[in-house]
């Protein structure tokens, strides 16, 4: 069965330095062939990987094609389901880059995912209730 | 201070920028005074040290320097992406 892994896990897995590797990779071990994550959340490791963690930026795609690509499976997002999570965030009244977290979510539903492996617990409880967190 | 002078054309000929993307500011002082103040823009920091190997996991991992928690990393990218 699916498991869903947001942007904050699949980042941790590549860095045997981090607090969270250990967990991360244990994770994506258990998870096999059934990996998923949307496609923005290539863009998002990506992202990291050449922002703020300052990795040279054909390392970082290196490591993107490596882990990411090579493990994960892509949940496709149309601009129904971009669309469908701007509105709800506006029901919800909530604001800001928590609408990541939402976009994830939305991938997890639409690939029909058991679990939601993620670091961010507390924005996931807020847009998405409904999905079991790992 | 260093006080520049006109050439025979009344041109005042000014020492190229040091570096790449630097430059001559002109600041009017008064009427007859004009201070030109070298900007060099900030410098970008250097990348991280280290490599791509082959992790014990069976997939590439970042072996080398680690500027902080990637975790907290990419939260901090996202906040700032949404002008937080």
């Amino acid at each position: 069965m699916a498991k869903y892994f947001d942007s904050t896990v699949a980042v941790a897995a590549i860095f045997p330095g981090s607090t969270n590797y250990a967990d991360a990779s244990a994770r994506l071990k258990a998870a096999g062939n059934d990996a998923i994550i949307i496609n923005h959340g290539l863009a998002e490791v990506y992202r990291t990987l050449t922002g703020r963690l300052r990795l040279p930026p054909k390392a970082a795609a290196q490591l993107v094609e490596g882990v990411l690509l090579a493990r994960f499976t892509e949940a496709a997002l149309s601009r129904d389901d971009y669309a469908r999570v701007v509105r709800t965030m506006a029901q919800k009244n909530l604001s800001g880059p928590i609408i990541y977290d939402a976009l994830h979510a939305e991938g997890a539903r639409k690939a029909g995912a058991s679990v939601v492996n993620t670091y961010n617990p507390d924005h996931f409880k807020k847009v998405a209730p409904d999905l079991a967190l790992g | 201070m260093k006080v520049l002078h006109a050439d025979k054309g009344k041109r005042i000929v000014l020492p190229s920028p040091a570096k790449p993307n630097s430059a001559w500011v002109p600041i009017l002082v008064t009427e007859k005074e004009i201070r030109l103040i070298a900007y060099e823009p900030p410098k970008s920091p250097p990348p991280a040290k280290g490599r791509v190997v082959m992790g014990k996991d069976g997939w590439p991992v970042w072996q080398g320097e680690m500027i902080m928690d990637p975790v907290k990393a990419l939260n901090a990218d996202r906040e700032e992406d949404a002008g937080g």
